[in-house]
């Protein structure tokens, strides 16, 4: 095709195409798109409820145990000062089963052995908030509080 | 009836206005319908398409950036849920038949469209746009009927600027060829 038959041809195509008719979907489109999303705009304008997402109640899980096992592994002396009031190994004497004893058991022996060191700690602090950041907001795709990671 | 600009309705929506996001929806929402009815090929299907990506363009307004036009990012959603909704990963045009296109058509006879009556045009626009793949029929249609720039076609469909000119190219072609089939028969013999 010269320069001339395309010059042509985008002409031709244009007048044609402007003869067509434009789409449109039906006359009450938008009362139901504006019926379907009030809702949220009502919703918006209220206070909203405070509630607890089942995702920030498996942050806060995770926070927990995070922090316990930080707290009863750590070699700070002030912690092993606590640790002798806090023998969490009461948790096996209360346990349902045989089987759950064991388990307790076995847990509470494998976390004695461990000792960090505390200089770690902060940097296993930043990690466990940057997965419980994570956690939080997954669904966005961003993080609110270590956006430059 | 006359619009706003695009910015205007933007602002009255984030002050909580309905009626805004009501003026912004009456504004696009027949190109973006001609967006999903080129993909998905039937009115329903396109109908619930635009539904759908109203609703996900209201709820992301916060995360428009406005480095592009609000209707680029508009129908970009509508071109996505489209795609989306009729299970197609990727763009995917239908390889043209070389020899076809090919043969150069005499724009001579070409000229004498003109002479077609106005429902005979739309008859033959409408008819070559349902011989074309959906994503070739949308790329003419945005070209053509909406007159929007290769540049903003480039960033709804995802395709490079230099991809939608080559597009264009090759589908002016195959149009041509069709336009210069279709003069030379009787339209009653075709249709």
């Amino acid at each position: 095709m010269s320069l001339q038959q395309q010059l042509d041809a985008d002409k031709i195509l244009h007048d044609l195409f402007a003869n067509l008719k434009t789409e449109s979907p039906s006359e009450d489109f938008t009362r139901r798109l504006m019926t379907r999303i009030s809702p949220e705009f009502i919703h918006q304008e209220s206070i909203e409820p405070f509630k607890i997402s089942g995702r920030i109640w498996l942050a806060i899980f995770v926070s927990v145990v995070f922090f316990s096992l930080l707290f009863f592994t750590s070699d700070i002396p002030a912690f092993d000062f606590l640790n002798k009031y806090l023998d969490f190994r009461w948790l096996a004497d209360f346990t349902i089963s045989d089987r759950s004893a064991l388990f307790f058991q076995k847990m509470v022996s494998s976390i004695e052995g461990i000792k960090l060191n505390y200089i770690l700690i902060p940097f296993m602090a930043l990690l466990g908030l940057i997965g419980i950041d994570r956690v939080i907001n997954h669904k966005a795709g961003n993080t609110t509080f270590f956006t430059f990671l | 009836m006359k619009y706003l600009d695009d910015e205007q309705y933007l602002v009255q929506i984030a002050q909580g206005s309905q009626q805004g996001f009501a003026m912004l929806v009456d504004k696009h929402k027949e190109l973006a319908f001609t967006v999903a009815l080129r993909i998905t090929g039937n009115r329903e299907d396109a109908e619930e398409v635009i539904m759908d990506a109203f609703v996900k363009a209201y709820r992301s307004l916060g995360s428009f950036k406005r480095e592009a036009k609000f209707s680029t990012w508009l129908y970009r959603i509508v071109f996505n849920t489209a795609i989306s909704r009729t299970r197609k990963k990727s763009l995917e045009f239908t390889p043209l038949d070389d020899t076809l296109t090919e043969r150069l058509p005499d724009m001579g006879s070409m000229a004498s469209v003109n002479e077609l009556t106005y429902e005979e045009k739309e008859e033959f626009v409408n008819s070559a746009l349902q011989s074309l793949p959906p994503d070739d029929a949308l790329l003419i249609t945005l070209f053509y009927k909406e007159s929007i720039p290769v540049e903003e076609i480039s960033q709804i469909t995802g395709l490079s600027q230099s991809n939608v000119k080559v597009k264009l190219h090759r589908i002016r072609k195959r149009m041509a060829v069709m336009i210069q089939t279709r003069i030379s028969k009787p339209l009653s013999v075709i249709t």
